[in-house]
């Protein structure tokens, strides 16, 4: 059972690579047990004391050579936060505690490792590996692109060195109604909130055009109401007009 | 001043002239003669006769030209380029260019000119730089003096001819003369031109026969930002050129301030901006984002005229459909506002690339006057697509309407369609929308998004054609130019390698291209012919199925505008008119009828009446005629037989439709087992539905179709019957069986290849017997 286990963390790791090498890190506890594990990947390394801690230091020299620079440069100016080559943040020692805390356990107390290098922005800006292109290696265009040096896995386009172009082609859009611009985006918070919005002004204008259609639709005792009234007004302008002096004046 | 002339100068007037060139050899001319002696002389005998005639000419050295000295040659009695006396019309025009603001800089432009190889010039629409610049370029390069041409390109054609010929007014010579211009299917020009108007893709043309591009002494590339395919293929060639000839001069010209993206591509070349006649324009957003943009548009355009100042008005929307619906109800809505509003009268008119030209000249009439003396002002509105954003300038827009969609076509490598779709512009194209407002006098642009969608959601520059499009006329074309290593040749916005790989991988099914990427005997023909390789290879092809007569008739009809006019108030008409010249077994015949109708004389005694009655396109029909003229030609002279099958020989439409084949095999739909008019296309597997204008009366299992139209559904048009025997006889790599996956057209397939097998050995039985 726990042969097993022990042979499959490490793989787990591997498969994250320089992408998560230390912040998903699945915490290693040693053993009780540890004669009988001899053929064990954990247990069989150097004899350091702290088998995993410099497996990951080994590794990370090899990973991460530039970031391990940039720690001894940090050492030598301890006054002035140098700066990290990979990720152009300042290097704060102080902050180790502070960070690493919640990212990984075990590594806390051991100050070997700069806990800089396991921050969320250091990680993103790492190199990462990539799964190779979708395209098909038998494919004729492929062929002869490849024969003049592109690389379909060195994701980069076509074109002069330096002036390299788009990698994947351009994608249209298919518009078959008129909503204008802006109108129509994507599932973005802002424009989530933004669609809300019209879709309910939207409803408030469809109620406006409603409306008027409704009053068409009165009953006979509402007409004939609206008639009288109509019929009201109508005598009381026929009465202001010609109970107006002048008119009278010129009627006679 | 060029863009004023109107889309509409087709090539109507430039024909007349160039028969009139015919009629009078310019040799005979006992005044020019003088010039065909000297041009078997030195070429500075050119000169010195020149300089005896117009004293301030012979002060002229190559290279050293300063404005002054210009100025005196122009201010002369004789003009230096055909030894003649300036006319009067020619000093009035001189006092209106004098007034351009490119000519404030001539010395400017001179210096940098004289100074390096490659200049990028950047001057907003109406700065003169499209007539000036070329005309500055001859005074101080004098091609004429090493028997050499300025070369300006166009992206369209239209362009190039009405171009030339201000530009032939101008130097007060004959169009065709010292001035011409190059067009496909049309040559402008005579041994005497010293400066040609052309088609970025003549250049092109050009350039794939003789790769140093060595008639010329520069080569202008106008209107470089709107980056067309022909422009930017163009420039990466010339980047190589430049470096092979130093005595070549380039000047790319460019509308847009992005011209630091052409600096750069040219190893950083001087750079000189010239200021347009431009107003201020002041730009408003809507506060929300608009339901629907059409309407919107057509009540902000009543708004204006209810509220707005005098000035004419610009609408862009997206397509023809759009337009005319548009311009009926802004008309409608106007003439209430005109009765119960007192508002001033409002003429509307629509603009598209389809449209007449007479309908395209209604354009430039001038605003309706008010109705009644001291009445408010009369206005008029353009309902446009994209033309005219960029292409030409209408004087009196002070108002733009900006809903900031276009159709913008598209293609896609994973499923070979390319299409037109209505898409958002770029912030380039918006500025340059807006910027149409202020041609005249400070304007206004109401744009009917709000100013947040502005900043995110429009891109900053239109993507260049080159990424959106098929390449593989491209491919071959640089083929042909001899650029192997398409990896790294340096364009200034490589296209996908996807699209790319499509493009080889079509070229070598159609043989083009052989299976390491070199150009084959039909390739190098193929890239001859100003078409589509399919087409090129399907005109190639036909005379072995005896009928290249008839296969040239319908390429020429595949490459003009619709034939067919369908109105929306006579459909049924139209439709009934259409179903005369209908031919069971599909499309492609059915043009074939058509043409041939067409050319009875019959119809030839009064054509236009006659296309009147059929609901044919008169000028769609004329050009697919001249177009098969000069394909003719191209045929004659690539030594392919005209030939035809007897009309009564019963295979004689079959013979076409395996010609169709033999171009088009890659474009083939499969009828599916359920669902009525239901097909899939083959390799690509997408589903489509005939186009409804599709006189197929078969129902056919396997069918070619021209064309791909993507909307709400995908249809195929222009839709011919075939069978799956002939297609496995043309294309055995395409159809080669084993590379199908298991299913319905694969079994399809099958069942066509053991026919075949037992024809085979029906017709080898009888001689074994024998």
């Amino acid at each position: 059972m726990s042969d097993e286990e022990d042979y499959f963390l490490p793989l787990e790791d591997q498969r994250v690579f320089g992408a998560g090498i230390r912040r998903k890190r699945v915490p290693f506890v040693r053993s009780s047990e540890h004669e009988l594990n001899t053929t064990n990947a954990t247990t069989a390394a150097p004899n350091t004391g702290r088998p995993g801690l410099s497996i990951a230091d080994k590794y990370l020299s090899i990973v991460m050579p530039k970031s391990s620079q940039s720690k001894t440069a940090n050492s030598a100016t301890e006054q002035k936060p140098a700066i990290c080559e990979v990720c152009n943040l300042p290097l704060y020692p102080s902050s180790t505690t502070t960070t690493t805390t919640t990212i990984d356990n075990n590594y806390e107390s051991t100050d070997t490792h700069k806990p800089h290098e396991s921050s969320l922005a250091h990680q993103l800006c790492l190199t990462h590996s990539h799964p190779p292109s979708h395209l098909d290696r038998t494919r004729h265009g492929l062929r002869y692109l490849s024969s003049y040096g592109w690389d379909p896995d060195s994701r980069v386009g076509l074109g002069a060195p330096g002036r390299e172009g788009i990698r994947e082609p351009i994608k249209g859009r298919l518009k078959a109604d008129t909503v204008g611009l802006g109108a129509d985006g994507d599932s973005d918070d802002d424009e989530s909130r933004r669609k809300v919005g019209i879709k309910r002004r939207e409803r408030e204008k469809k109620a406006e055009k409603n409306r008027p259609a409704r009053v068409e639709k009165l009953n006979a005792k509402e007409i004939r109401k609206g008639d009288l009234e109509a019929r009201r007004r109508g005598e009381k302008l026929k009465e202001m007009f010609y109970q107006r002096e002048d008119v009278q004046k010129y009627l006679g | 001043m060029v863009d004023r002339r109107p889309e509409t100068e087709d090539g109507s007037r430039a024909k007349r002239q160039k028969m009139a060139k015919t009629e009078t050899d310019p040799k005979d001319n006992p005044y020019l003669a003088h010039m065909y002696a000297d041009e078997n002389s030195n070429g500075n005998g050119w000169d010195d006769s020149m300089a005896e005639k117009n004293p301030a000419y012979g002060k002229l050295k190559r290279h050293r030209t300063t404005a002054q000295l210009a100025k005196d040659v122009e201010d002369g009695e004789i003009n230096p380029f055909n030894g003649q006396p300036f006319s009067n019309k020619y000093v009035s025009i001189l006092q209106t260019r004098r007034d351009l603001p490119v000519h404030a800089q001539r010395d400017e432009f001179l210096q940098l000119y004289q100074k390096s190889q490659i200049l990028v010039f950047v001057g907003e629409t109406g700065s003169g730089k499209t007539t000036q610049i070329p005309q500055f370029v001859l005074f101080d390069d004098l091609p004429q003096t090493q028997g050499k041409q300025v070369a300006c390109t166009q992206p369209r054609r239209v362009a190039a001819m009405s171009v030339a010929q201000r530009v032939a007014a101008e130097m007060d010579c004959k169009l065709g003369d010292e001035v011409g211009y190059s067009i496909r299917f049309e040559d402008m020009t005579s041994p005497k031109t010293i400066l040609k108007y052309m088609t970025d893709g003549m250049l092109l043309r050009e350039a794939m026969n003789d790769n140093t591009l060595s008639r010329y002494s520069t080569i202008i590339l106008d209107e470089a930002h709107e980056r067309t395919m022909a422009t930017d293929v163009l420039m990466g060639l010339l980047k190589e050129v430049v470096e092979r000839r130093p005595d070549l001069k380039i000047i790319i010209m460019s509308a847009t301030l992005d011209a630091q993206k052409f600096q750069k591509y040219f190893m950083d070349a001087p750079l000189l901006a010239v200021p347009g006649r431009t107003h201020p324009v002041e730009i408003f957003y809507t506060p929300e984002p608009e339901q629907d943009y059409v309407e919107a548009a057509i009540r902000t355009v009543l708004q204006i005229h209810a509220s707005e100042d005098e000035g004419d008005i610009l609408l862009f929307l997206t397509g023809e459909e759009e337009i005319e619906d548009s311009v009926r109800k802004i008309a409608l809505e106007a003439d209430e506002m005109m009765r119960e509003a007192d508002a001033g009268p409002l003429k509307c008119y629509p603009l598209y690339g389809s449209l007449p030209p007479h309908m395209q000249q209604r354009i430039f009439e001038p605003a309706p006057a008010p109705r009644r003396p001291g009445g408010r002002p009369g206005r008029k509105v353009i309902v446009s697509t994209n033309i005219a954003e960029t292409s030409l300038t209408i004087d009196g827009i002070v108002y733009v309407v900006d809903p900031g969609f276009s159709k913008q076509k598209i293609y896609n490598p994973r499923i070979r369609v390319e299409s037109l779709l209505v898409s958002p512009i770029s912030k380039a194209s918006a500025q340059q929308r807006a910027g149409r407002a202020g041609r005249t006098r400070p304007g206004k642009c109401f744009r009917l998004y709000t100013e947040a969608a502005f900043k995110k959601e429009l891109i900053d520059q239109t993507y260049p054609e080159l990424l959106r499009s098929n390449l593989s006329s491209t491919v071959l074309e640089l083929k042909k130019l001899g650029i192997d290593d398409l990896v790294h040749f340096d364009l200034m916005d490589p296209p996908a390698p996807e699209t790319l790989m499509r493009a080889l991988e079509e070229l070598n099914y159609l043989a083009c291209l052989d299976d390491d990427g070199n150009l084959t005997q039909l390739g190098r023909l193929a890239s001859e012919f100003p078409l589509d390789p399919a087409l090129a290879v399907m005109l190639i092809s036909s005379p072995e199925f005896y009928c290249s007569n008839e296969i040239l008739s319908i390429t020429a009809l595949l490459s003009v505008p619709q034939v067919f006019v369908r109105p929306a108030s006579q459909r049924k008409r139209a439709d009934e008119m259409k179903n005369l010249f209908a031919h069971p077994d599909g499309d492609h015949l059915t043009l074939l009828n058509v043409y041939h109708a067409f050319k009875s004389p019959e119809a030839q005694e009064n054509p236009k009446q006659w296309c009147h009655d059929h609901f044919l396109s008169l000028r769609s029909l004329q050009s697919a005629d001249n177009v098969r003229l000069q394909l003719l030609r191209i045929m004659e002279r690539s030594e392919l037989d005209m030939v035809s099958t007897p009309f009564e020989d019963k295979r004689y439409y079959e013979n076409i439709r395996r010609a169709l084949c033999a171009g088009f095999f890659m474009q083939v739909a499969k009828k599916e087992t359920q669902g009525k008019n239901q097909y899939i296309t083959i390799k690509d597997n997408q589903n489509v539905l005939l186009h409804p204008s599709t006189v197929l009366a078969i129902e056919a299992e396997w069918v070619l179709y021209n064309e791909f139209v993507l909307t709400t559904k995908n249809y195929i048009r222009t839709v011919t019957a075939v069978k799956p025997e002939w297609l496995l006889d043309i294309a055995p790599t395409y159809y080669d069986i084993s590379t199908f996956a298991k299913g319905d057209v694969r079994s399809s397939l099958l069942r066509a290849a053991e026919r075949l097998a037992r024809k085979e050995k029906m017709r080898a039985d009888p001689s074994k017997r024998r």
